[in-house]
């Protein structure tokens, strides 16, 4: 079995004698893309510039692909490419040269560059802005360039702090598909975000970090089942059936909003005979669906369900 | 073999600030208003010496007032200003030295303030020689020490500047700390020629000088590594 090219241990960081991780573990295997979720002020952020050595000063090991970061940064900084939050370049500069300043001094060669750079832009729909000054762009623009000089030296450990932020939608897609396809070429990423969705459909594995370390990992959906959340379903009704007592049958219903109900399901109840029978007898009574579905829990739901387990266990 | 990111750093530094209008002020517009305000000075100034004023010593006192003031201002306020829009973020997680990125600064901005002296000593004879009085070699030579020592205090001035820049968070605190204190570490070479530690030799003030740019920048850059972006 190969180690894996993230080996965390013990990582511990006090910012004013206030402890953010304290002992944070966990390993991060090649190839994997990792989830690192958390509310704001966890410590994300810290665990994730410590990894990129932007953070010096700390007490744990950090391995990637077996070279301890405090030990050879120069090398590390070669197997890492990192996208901070709120990430800033000269604003002189074109997106083009900022880009390939950036690279150069990765150690990227020029032909490679030549290569490289317009084949990024073109997939991250910046072609047409390649000779704009970086402070003529958006904001999502820049986040975009943002993720470009984090690839430009294609790097085995590709390290994201929130970077689906201040994206729209089709932009957010396309982020989701670049990081599928890394993955695909063998690259290893750990991306952090307090958006359980966004997590949940690029993340093989997620570590969720509370009170400083990480309270648990695994899929995401081991987690849910971990957590003990209810599943709960959804229904919109355009017609309203005759009789809607099926659904108290299915489990505790309450309409959220005029027709619009959900149906807290049982533990271990069986989600796709509820699925059916909502539908089989919204019909049989003479109403009409317009929506059903399961309703995904919030991350906040998720942390609200792990401090009630705290406080129980205590 | 790869240029050394030094190299790559001074490069990018030296095009970012040819670029920017505050060289444009320095090398073309503060030269200008220079040569303008000696011609239009009257004669009676400076207790009637201006008569005997050339262009030349006039260019060289101005710049010698406010060159590295400006250097100081210009290097500080850039750091704190890049540090603040996470400008260092995107070059410290590059496999170079963290103290590249100052050292290249210092040598851009000390370099293209240097060029605005040399450009407003050369005006200075232009104009000189313009109005009939051609440099002589002892003008010469002493617009060349002038000069020396200029960049000396532009040097001293840049890596205070410097030093400041990486240890102050805002701008307004690199603002003061550059004015107040970066300005008098300038005087410290001529101290032990003042309390007669040290002989009077230009040589002397050159060597304390050098010393005193290499101690501040390798404070800068050492406080620079040791920063927590």
């Amino acid at each position: 079995m190969t180690a894996p090219l993230v080996q965390i241990r013990g990582l511990a960081k006090a910012y004013y004698g206030q402890a953010v991780l304290d002992g944070v573990s966990f390993d991060i295997a090649e190839g994997e893309v990792f989830g690192y979720i958390g509310p704001n002020g966890a410590g994300k952020t810290t665990t994730l510039k410590i990894l990129a050595g932007l953070i010096t000063k700390y007490q744990g090991q950090v391995l990637i692909d077996g070279v301890d970061i405090a030990a050879d940064r120069i090398r590390s900084h070669h197997l890492i490419g990192f996208l901070p939050q709120g990430v800033g370049f000269q604003a002189w500069r074109t997106v083009e040269s900022a880009l390939d300043s950036l690279a150069e001094l990765s150690g990227v060669p020029a032909e490679l560059r030549a290569r490289r750079i317009p084949a990024l832009l073109e997939r991250f729909d910046l072609a047409a802005a390649r000779r704009k000054k970086v402070k003529e762009l958006s904001g999502g623009m820049t986040q975009k360039l943002g993720l470009i000089q984090a690839l430009l030296h294609e790097p085995k450990l590709l390290v994201l702090d929130e970077p689906l932020e201040g994206l729209d939608p089709p932009s957010r897609a396309l982020l989701k598909d670049v990081i599928r396809e890394r993955q695909r070429a063998g690259t290893t990423v750990l991306f952090s975000s307090h958006i359980l969705s966004d997590v949940e459909d690029v993340a093989d594995r997620v570590g969720i970090l509370h009170g400083g370390a990480i309270a648990t990992s695994g899929s995401l959906r081991d987690l849910l089942v971990a957590f003990g959340l209810p599943l709960e379903l959804e229904l919109e009704l355009s017609v309203r059936p005759a009789d809607l007592a099926f659904l108290a049958e299915l489990g505790a219903a309450a309409e959220r909003k005029p027709g619009t109900w959900r149906v807290t399901l049982p533990d271990g109840a069986d989600v796709d005979a509820a699925v059916h029978t909502a539908i089989e007898r919204t019909l049989a009574g003479g109403g009409r669906l317009r929506r059903i579905g399961l309703v995904e829990p919030e991350l906040d739901d998720l942390f609200a369900s792990y401090l009630l387990r705290g406080a129980r266990a205590a | 073999m790869p240029p050394s990111p030094t190299r790559l750093l001074v490069r990018d530094e030296l095009i970012g600030f040819a670029r920017s209008k505050v060289m444009l002020v320095l090398w073309v517009i503060l030269p200008c208003i220079a040569v303008a305000g000696f011609l239009l000075l009257p004669a009676r100034a400076f207790g009637g010496a201006r008569a005997y004023l050339t262009a030349t010593t006039f260019m060289s006192l101005i710049e010698s007032s406010v060159a590295g003031t400006v250097a100081a201002l210009m290097i500080g306020v850039d750091i704190v200003s890049e540090r603040n829009r996470n400008v260092y973020t995107l070059l410290v997680i590059r496999p170079i030295r963290r103290e590249a990125i100052i050292v290249a600064k210092f040598l851009a901005v000390f370099g293209c303030v240097a060029v605005a002296c040399i450009v407003s000593l050369l005006l200075g004879i232009v104009v000189d020689m313009a109005r009939g009085v051609p440099p002589t070699a002892a003008s010469l030579y002493d617009t060349g020490k002038a000069l020396v020592s200029m960049t000396a205090v532009v040097g001293m001035s840049t890596a205070a500047g410097a030093l400041f820049g990486v240890l102050a968070r805002s701008i307004l605190v690199a603002v003061i700390l550059v004015l107040y204190v970066g300005q008098n570490i300038t005087v410290v070479p001529m101290l032990p020629t003042y309390f007669g530690v040290l002989p009077d030799r230009f040589w002397l003030f050159m060597v304390i000088s050098f010393a005193l740019v290499a101690i501040l920048i390798w404070l800068a850059g050492r406080a620079f590594r040791r920063a927590q972006l």
